[in-house]
């Protein structure tokens, strides 16, 4: 029970401690762990919340790779355009040198006239020969002189001399020449045209007689220099109306006056050419690589919606591709006016469809690649989010694990403080119990030993004085009393005798146990033939120590008692004349094994249990002289000791007493000695 | 052997047993003055001629363990601190056959110490042995 006590408190302090420190996890660690968790629980979309990262991450790559897209884009196309600008730009400005070569040949004649006296056929065809040779768009360059009523023959005479049919006509309305009603009239007649095949209809025509040319005549003798005007021409190819320009130089006679002072009278005539804008334009592309830009030529007009005049089409464009609807659905284009003397064109200029368009493949590189960019990020991140609801999740399953198990263990130590608790309780009571009790087992036997003492005394004093008496009555009156009085006081005598034995014995069985501290080293051959020598068996007894008897340390009076009444009640019951008794002994197990058998008259079976009880004995009590004590006594000190006895008989076959009795050799042990005593009576 | 004058006390509370011991010295031919004490007080009273009582100088007692009041182990006690009795010679003669009760009195350095028999005869041998062997 003592060595108990340390553990009970270890342990009790370990639960505490363990309660305590489970108990703060409890309260907070996990609690606020929980309460996290269970939180974001409560939403059934909170997964789907979750993954809102995901889809920002999508969307932000979507537009960065748009955004880059349209930069890129915005930027090819920039870059095509001031391509397609600076292409554009070449053009016009090598359109605009054409078409000014082309009036410089106008300029070149009506110098050239001015400066003559006299301009022979000869003469014209010579100098415009180069200029036809070289320069594009010629269909016609003219000289037309100013002819009045005055110089009218004279005029005829002098063309007449290098053109001998030379007649001046008129356009009829149906388109036929006639020749002119010169009188009183300023003619305006062709004198000099070249090419001269392709205008021969066009000699000596009256010109001034177009409404047209005759305004244009007007306007550029007040202005004193060019003029120009749009007029559509018959293509001496095609045979088709084309776009054509009309362009005229006024020659003045030679003074020394100034310019501005010019009258119709000093004008001479008036140097016109007609130009094929088209053939123009084309000539002035030429020499240019292709360069797949359309180019449109519209007539600038303050009253009326632009004209086209003409239209090139890039040689890279496709013969079926000529349509107008390009112009529309193409994003960029380049104008610009083109001035020349009082006309001014505008030029547009179109890029041939796809052409001048974003040729690279970078923007789509750019978008594909960010969309796949923003693809491969969107499956990272939704994996990245999938994990950490996965590890959330675990998280909180081990967290409810965690709690849950905290809680059984706390659960648990509160049940093992609380068994605890009940079980020093129980300790405590049964402590007390078995202290009361002990105390009441005490108690009890000294209350026993007191009575074993008085009984001792107070019995035996009045017995012995009945005894005592009784002798003297019979001393007394030994000669007065009859023989029958003297039995019966002699009787009285014997059974207060008995009592007195009885009490003896009683006293004695009582004392067993009480004394056996005393162990000393005891050769119980010695002490068996001790007890042999003191019981003086009669004549005809023989008491035989058999084989050999063990040295062992014992208490030597109580040992020395059990043999004693052995081996006297053999003697007392024998109930033969001549008997013997055997002793001997063997060691089994942790026992010495003890035997004291007689050859006498046995003891039936069903009274085996009976021998050991107190008080009993198998005869009337008339001729016994045995108190019924011995073999109870013999029971109780070999009991007492730890061993237990037994006895094996039968009627008239004699009786055998086994007992068992503690192995405790003594140091120096020889434990059993070799010799085979006899001892005789 | 007692010489003639020298008395015995004996302290015993048992009518019986005092004419047990009267009866033993009779038929032994004892013829010594024996003094009986009831109890320990009065043998004190006797052996100090206290109380009216005539002084007693035995050269003998016989003490009986069993007795009222004051028990023989503590009349023991008692006399051997008292310093004129101390070398009192005492025989016990008793029924205890208890060790308890034998080994306390040879503590105080007693005699002899006798059970009282049963019988009367051996009695009687009991207490001849004892006197003639008295020095």
């Amino acid at each position: 029970m003592p060595n108990n006590r340390p553990f009970t408190t270890n342990a009790a302090t370990i639960m505490e401690n363990l309660s305590k420190f489970s108990g703060w996890i409890t309260n907070h660690v996990l609690s606020r762990l929980y309460a996290g968790l269970t939180k974001e629980n409560v939403s059934s979309n909170s997964i789907l919340w979750g993954y809102y990262p995901v889809a920002l991450v999508t969307l932000i790559g979507l537009i960065i790779s748009v955004g880059l897209f349209m930069q890129s884009r915005s930027w090819e196309k920039q870059q095509a355009e001031v391509a397609f600008h600076e292409t554009a730009q070449d053009r016009i400005l090598l359109i605009k040198r054409e078409i000014k070569f082309s009036l410089g040949i106008i300029q070149d004649i009506a110098s050239f006239i001015e400066a003559s006296e006299t301009v022979g056929r000869r003469e014209f065809r010579k100098f415009v020969g180069p200029a036809l040779k070289n320069q594009a768009g010629i269909e016609t360059l003219a000289w037309v002189p100013r002819v009045d009523f005055k110089n009218h023959d004279q005029f005829l005479d002098f063309a007449r001399r290098s053109f001998p049919p030379f007649e001046i006509k008129e356009l009829t309305p149906s388109g036929q020449s006639t020749s002119s009603k010169a009188e009183g009239q300023i003619h305006y007649p062709i004198l000099y045209v070249q090419p001269y095949q392709d205008n021969k209809p066009m000699l000596g025509l009256n010109i001034g007689k177009d409404t047209q040319v005759k305004s244009l005549f007007e306007k550029s003798v007040s202005k004193g220099s060019m003029l120009i005007a749009n007029r559509s021409i018959i293509d001496s190819q095609t045979q088709q109306s084309v776009a054509g320009i009309v362009v005229v130089v006024p020659v003045f006679e030679k003074s020394d006056e100034d310019q501005s002072d010019a009258t119709q009278h000093d004008l001479r005539g008036y140097a016109l050419g007609i130009f094929n804008i088209g053939e123009i334009i084309e000539r002035a592309l030429e020499n240019l690589r292709p360069g797949s830009v359309d180019i449109r030529f519209y007539q600038e007009s303050t009253t009326s919606d632009e004209t086209l005049l003409y239209t090139h089409f890039s040689r890279n464009r496709q013969l079926d591709q000529h349509s107008l609807t390009d112009l529309e659905e193409s994003g960029i284009n380049y104008s610009e006016i083109i001035e020349v003397e009082n006309l001014s064109w505008s030029v547009l200029c179109t890029p041939v469809y796809d052409k001048f368009e974003a040729k690279t493949f970078t923007s789509w590189i750019i978008l594909f690649g960010g969309f796949a960019f923003t693809a491969l990020l969107t499956i990272y991140t939704a994996n990245l989010v999938g994990q950490t609801n996965q590890i959330r999740h675990q998280v909180a399953e081990r967290t409810s694990l965690l709690r849950s198990t905290v809680e059984e263990l706390n659960q648990e130590v509160m049940e093992r403080k609380a068994a605890e608790a009940e079980l020093q309780i129980l300790n405590e009571t049964l402590e007390h119990h078995i202290a009361s009790r002990t105390a009441e087992a005490e108690r009890r036997a000294e209350y026993l030993e007191q009575f074993a003492y008085v009984t001792s005394h107070d019995l035996k004093a009045p017995l012995r004085a009945v005894s005592n008496l009784a002798e003297w009555i019979e001393e007394d009156l030994t000669d007065k009393l009859d023989s029958s009085s003297k039995e019966q006081l002699a009787l009285l005598r014997d059974r207060v005798r008995r009592m007195h034995d009885l009490i003896e014995g009683l006293l004695e069985y009582s004392r067993v146990g009480k004394t056996s501290d005393v162990e000393a080293t005891i050769d119980t051959r010695e002490l068996i033939q001790e007890i042999t020598d003191s019981l003086s068996p009669q004549k005809g007894f023989t008491i035989k120590i058999k084989g050999e008897m063990p040295v062992l340390k014992a208490d030597r009076l109580q040992l020395g008692q059990v043999f004693s009444n052995l081996i006297s009640n053999s003697l007392k019951h024998h109930g033969g004349r001549k008997g013997k008794i055997r002793i001997s002994s063997k060691q089994v197990g942790n026992f010495y094994e003890f035997t004291v058998c007689d050859n006498g008259q046995g003891i039936a079976p069903e009274y085996h249990d009976k021998v050991f009880k107190m008080f009993q004995t198998l005869k009337s009590s008339d001729f016994n002289n045995s108190t019924g004590i011995g073999l109870a006594l013999v029971k109780k000190i070999v009991i007492e000791h730890g061993g237990s006895i037994q006895v094996n008989s039968a009627v008239n076959e004699g009786a055998c007493f086994t007992f068992l009795w503690p192995y405790t050799p003594a140091e120096n042990n020889q434990s059993y000695n070799n010799i085979e005593g006899k001892l005789t009576g | 052997m007692l010489s003639k004058n020298e008395s015995i006390l004996l302290i015993e509370d048992d009518r019986v047993d005092i004419m047990t011991v009267q009866r033993a010295l009779k038929k032994n031919k004892i013829s010594n003055p024996l003094y009986v004490a009831r109890t320990g007080h009065e043998a004190f009273n006797m052996l100090r001629g206290d109380n009216g009582k005539e002084q007693v100088t035995p050269a003998l007692i016989l003490l009986d363990l069993n007795l009222p009041k004051m028990s023989g182990i503590e009349f023991l006690h008692k006399i051997r601190n008292d310093p004129d009795l101390s070398e009192q010679r005492i025989i016990v003669l008793t029924s205890s056959n208890e060790p308890k009760d034998r080994d306390a009195a040879f503590e105080y350095d007693v005699d002899d110490y006798i059970v009282k028999p049963h019988s009367f005869s051996e009695f009687t041998r009991a207490i001849a042995t004892i006197l003639e062997l008295w020095e």
